[in-house]
Formats: structure tokens, sequence, C-alpha cells
């Protein structure tokens, strides 16, 4: 139980500091500059850029997070590191102190940015509808021509799982395919659907959502390309419900960018304890790249294949990989902006960081070798 | 309370290393005061450090309280006054206080609320200055604040390294009743200061250090009214040119 105090009484501190310092106020202003961007940047019509919202309140929350990396340097550069050594608690719990302020810096900044939007965004009309929003499992085939007979037509059906107990909208986002049809038609495409009972044609852009009418009792969907040589390949699938409060979306999106980026604070911290603050927080930056380029990565290290130096090149991408935190479910984050309520469900998007949380946790409570070291 | 034999530092290796302290013998007993004397570089700032368990003597051996310095269970009954006091500028005094009352098992929030009170009005660190952030303060003020930091938790053993530095002659009175006190209480103190009101005033026993090692020792004003000296300098500058 000591424990929990000590470390609650070095967060209050860590917290009480960084809220009261010079630069907090400059924090205040960038961030209401870059929400006011988001804000500024809505694509259409009632709308909001929710790819902004989440580029934004995420890098804030990061940040927020990787300048936990200075706070350790900072107590050492001030003469405060040899003085706490001197009290009851231990190292660790100075550093486990550290890193949940950064951590509820992270969460709280992203929170306060989520509430803002929230509530600018409608007074301003860029509030868009939110529905509650459930995600459809697509099943082969996902395109409308069937490669094996010569890029023919063929109809894609799609299973929503149960029957709806009421009238929802299917909505699948889709993407073209070229080079199956070589097509050079860039316009509108028209599918015909038919879903329990009722049929009906929808346009679609050649890049964008297909969205269908459904009765309640449907169980599935059948599409139909009905004009054009293109061809779409259906990516993401959601059975939309009853609307949903835009504002508590919101703050679900705020919340999980902003636990996201909590994760990323045991990282800075324990980096601060053998190097200074910008180094331990540009470090933990550094791995949150390599996190948001995950997908590219393995390629650019395959294409490094021959060479000794090219090899070296391979292991160092190889390394960065493994030690960098899965960020890949964080998408969800700009589901709301899309008009998809998010949830509590959102949160299980974390879960592929917990590992990299927890093992930057244990190294960061293991005790130093140096005396100069143990007193961070 | 505090038991050294032989204590030797030495900062760095081989040729350029730096011998800071040569074989210090330090005994601080319960209910006593002794006071660290000597110029800057004499060794004064090592031993508290040693003491405190911030780093460990390169031959000798050292007790706190039974035990190995800087372990937790001296920790928690340690108060340590550093040189410069001015490290939380962005709590207030009272949240300083607060804060270190917390650290150190000061409980419950009752209690520790009455205990910071009581050690802030102890140093005289006037009430309108308790919620003002630390960064407002002056020397002396920041200097009373860290004994009040030091003290609210009534160690046994008082670690001050200059803790009447910057202070007026009645903050100076003040801080020596409060060590008067600590004193009655029996706890112990050790202490580094360059001050002759400090020395006479605080220490039962004062060493005389120079290039780490103890030149003279005994009560303060004994040590002055021997040499013949009329300032503490004075009696430094002789030590040193001996």
């Amino acid at each position: 139980m000591s424990r929990v105090r000590d470390v609650l009484g070095f967060l209050g501190m860590d917290l009480r500091s960084a809220l009261r310092a010079r630069g907090a106020l400059g924090w205040v202003v960038l961030s209401l500059g870059a929400l006011a961007l988001t804000l500024a940047f809505a694509p259409g019509a009632s709308a909001l850029a929710g790819t902004w919202f989440a580029w934004v309140v995420g890098g804030l929350a990061l940040l927020l997070a990787a300048a936990g990396g200075a706070l350790l340097p900072g107590d050492r550069l001030e003469g405060r590191a040899a003085w706490l050594a001197t009290l009851g608690p231990s190292a660790a719990r100075r550093r486990a102190g550290a890193a949940l302020a950064c951590a509820a810096l992270a969460v709280g900044g992203a929170l306060a940015a989520a509430l803002t939007v929230g509530l600018l965004a409608p007074p301003l009309h860029l509030a868009r509808e939110t529905l509650a929003a459930r995600s459809v499992r697509l099943s082969s085939p996902l395109s409308f021509r069937d490669p094996s007979a010569a890029g023919a037509p063929r109809r894609v059906r799609i299973d929503l799982g149960s029957a709806l107990e009421s009238a929802a909208r299917l909505e699948v986002e889709t993407r073209p395919r070229v080079a199956l049809t070589g097509t050079r038609s860039t316009g509108p495409v028209t599918i015909a659907y038919a879903a329990g009972g009722e049929v009906g044609s929808v346009e679609v852009p050649w890049r964008g959502r297909l969205s269908v009418p459904l009765v309640a009792g449907t169980r599935t969907v059948d599409l139909d390309l009905v004009l054009g040589d293109q061809d779409l390949l259906l990516v993401r699938g959601w059975v939309l419900g009853t609307p949903r409060p835009f504002l508590l979306s919101w703050l679900w999106a705020g919340l999980l960018l902003g636990l996201a980026a909590a994760c990323v604070a045991p990282l800075a911290v324990t980096l601060s304890r053998v190097t200074s603050g910008p180094t331990a927080a540009g470090a933990a930056l550094v791995v949150v790249l390599v996190a948001g380029m995950r997908s590219v990565l393995p390629e650019a290290s395959l294409a490094a294949a021959s060479g000794a130096v090219e090899r070296v090149a391979r292991t160092i991408l190889e390394t960065a990989l493994a030690l960098a935190p899965d960020l890949s479910g964080l998408s969800a984050a700009a589901e709301p902006a899309a008009g998809r309520a998010l949830g509590p469900g959102c949160l299980l998007a974390l879960v592929p960081l917990v590992p990299h949380a927890l093992a930057w946790s244990l190294l960061l409570l293991t005790p130093g070798i140096g005396r100069q070291e143990e007193q961070a | 309370m505090i038991e050294a034999r032989g204590l030797s530092m030495s900062y760095g290796r081989g040729a350029r290393a730096v011998r800071a302290l040569k074989g210090l013998d330090l005994r601080v007993a319960a209910g006593e005061c002794v006071g660290l004397l000597g110029v800057n570089g004499s060794g004064k700032s090592t031993t508290l450090r040693l003491v405190l368990g911030l780093e460990r003597p390169s031959a000798g051996h050292v007790e706190v309280l039974g035990g190995a310095p800087g372990r937790r269970a001296a920790r928690a009954v340690t108060g340590y006054v550093p040189e410069e006091a001015r490290r939380f500028g962005l709590l207030t005094g009272r949240e300083t206080v607060t804060l270190f009352a917390a650290l150190q098992g000061v409980r419950p929030r009752v209690e520790r609320q009455r205990r910071v009170v009581e050690a802030l009005g102890a140093v005289g660190l006037a009430q309108e200055a308790w919620g003002r952030r630390v960064a407002s303060y002056s020397r002396g003020m920041a200097r009373r604040l860290a004994l009040a930091a030091a003290w609210v938790h009534r160690p046994a053993l008082l670690v001050l390294d200059e803790p009447t530095s910057g202070l007026d002659p009645l903050g100076t009175e003040e801080i020596l009743a409060l060590l008067e006190r600590h004193r009655r209480e029996g706890g112990a103190t050790l202490l580094s200061t360059h001050d002759r009101v400090t020395a006479e005033g605080a220490c039962d026993r004062a060493l005389v250090l120079h290039q780490g090692q103890v030149r003279l020792e005994g009560a303060p004003r004994a040590l002055l009214e021997d040499d013949g000296s009329a300032s503490l300098a004075r009696l430094l500058g002789r030590v040193a040119r001996a």
C-alpha cells in the first residue's frame, strides 16, 4: 500500500510541475491551433476530417507521453535526484511516478482535445451523425469479376451473420481494382442489390462507400455490378443502426488515442535512465515512427537482402520492428469522423500494445547498477 | 547513530584521481550535534554524501543507525537539507513540505497536515509565503523551507549542508532553536557550516577538515579560544596554511 502512496506522491508532484510549467500555456495554444486545423480541413459539408483528428490528437498525446523522457534527467540536472534519493521511497517508485504522470498527461490531453472538438463541432455545423456500427465479416469473393473466368462478372453475397432486428444500413468501403480489368473508366459504378426481399440499385464512386438500405429480418445481401467495365474490391463492411451521441464517440476515440500514447511513457522514462531528456524523448518518438511504418518496413528490409551493408541495414530494420509497438488497431479512432459510433469495445485495439508497455515497465522498475543512476 | 572508520573517497581513477577524504573517523551519538568545518574542497560535502548513502566510500566503513547508509530503514528516519534548496520551484512551500511528509510516511492525512503547519511555523517561514511557489523564495526562505521538509517527519538524524547559509540573524536564531529542539528530543545532527554562530550555537563538537583529513576536533568555542582566532574564517585559514 505504501508503494502505491509513494508512486501517487511522485505522480502528484510531476503533474503539478508539468501543469504549472511555463511551456504549459504554449502547449494549450498549440493544441487549440492544431484542433482548429482539424475543424477547418473538413472535407465536405457538415463533416469532420477524421484522419486529421486522429493524427492531431494522437500526435499531441504522443508528445506529452514522450516528454516523460525529460523528467528524470531534469531531476538530475536540477539536483532533485540526490535530494529525493535520501527519502524513504526507492528510485523505482520515483520512475514509476514519472511514467504514470506522463501517461496521465497523455490521456488527459487526448480526452481534453476530443472534448473540445466534440463540443465545438455541433455549433459550427461540422458535426456528423454517428450511428451504432457493427463490423461485417467479408468473405470471398470480394470483387465483382472472376479472375479464373477471364474476368467474367459474378455476384457478391454478404452474410450479415444474424437476421437484423430492426431497419439498418449496410455500408461497404470499396477500392478500384485496376490490374485485373485494365479499365480506363474512372466514373461512378452502378451496383444492383437484393436484401431481405428489397431490390434496387445504387451508384457508388470508383473509390468510396457503397450504402444499401436494409429492412428488419435481412440476413444476406446480394450485390451485382450493373454497368461499366470496372471492378471494385470490397475492403470493409459495417451494419449501421440507430444514432448514438456524437460527443461520446469522440471521447472514446480520444481515450483510445490517449491510452495508446500512454503506453509509450514507460519506454521514454526507461530510456531516460541512461540518456538525456531530449535523447530519450526523441528515441521514443522514433520507435513510434517505426511502429507507424510497420506495414512498409518489412518490404524495405527484404529489398535490402544482398551485400554486407544491406544485411546490416536489414537487421537494423528488423530489430526496430521487433521493438516497435503495434499501433495498427488505432485506425478505429477515425471511425466517428466516418459516422460510425465507438464504444468501450474500441479499447480492445490496445491489446497488442500491452506486451510492449509491460516489457518497458519491467525495465523501468529494475534496480540500477551504478549509484549515480540509482539516484534517478 | 553514525559510526565511520577510516573513511576514504576518491573521485576519478589513476593519476587523475582526486582524494576527497583520507581516513576520516566520525561518530555522532543520539542527542548530539556534530559540525564539519573547513574551507571549500576540504571534504565536508563528501562526508555528508557518504553518510546519506549517495556515494560509496573507496575505503573504510560507515554505519548509520546500525546498518549500511542509504538503505530504506535509514532513509526513512533521516532528514537532509542540501546546499541548494530551491529544487521544487513549481510547487508551493506548503506542497513541498506536504510531499516530503507523505513520502516519509507521515499518516494519516490530518496528522500530516498538522505536522506540515508545525514544521513551517518552527522554521519561521512567514505564513503568507506558504502558498507561494518556491521559485519566488529568497535563498534564506528556501533554506527555512528545506529544513521544514527535512524535519517534518521528526527524523532521528538530520544531515544539513550549510543550513544557515543566506539567513539573516533572526533566521539563524530560529534554525538554531529548531536544532536545539531536535537535540532535546534525542535526535542526532551532522552539519557542515562556515558560520561561527551556527557552529557555536548548534554543535556540541566540531571537526575541522582540510584536504580530506581531520585537523582539529573539539567543542567549537574551545577550538576558537585555544587557537586565539577572533573568527572562524581565521581559524580555517590557519588550519589550511598549517
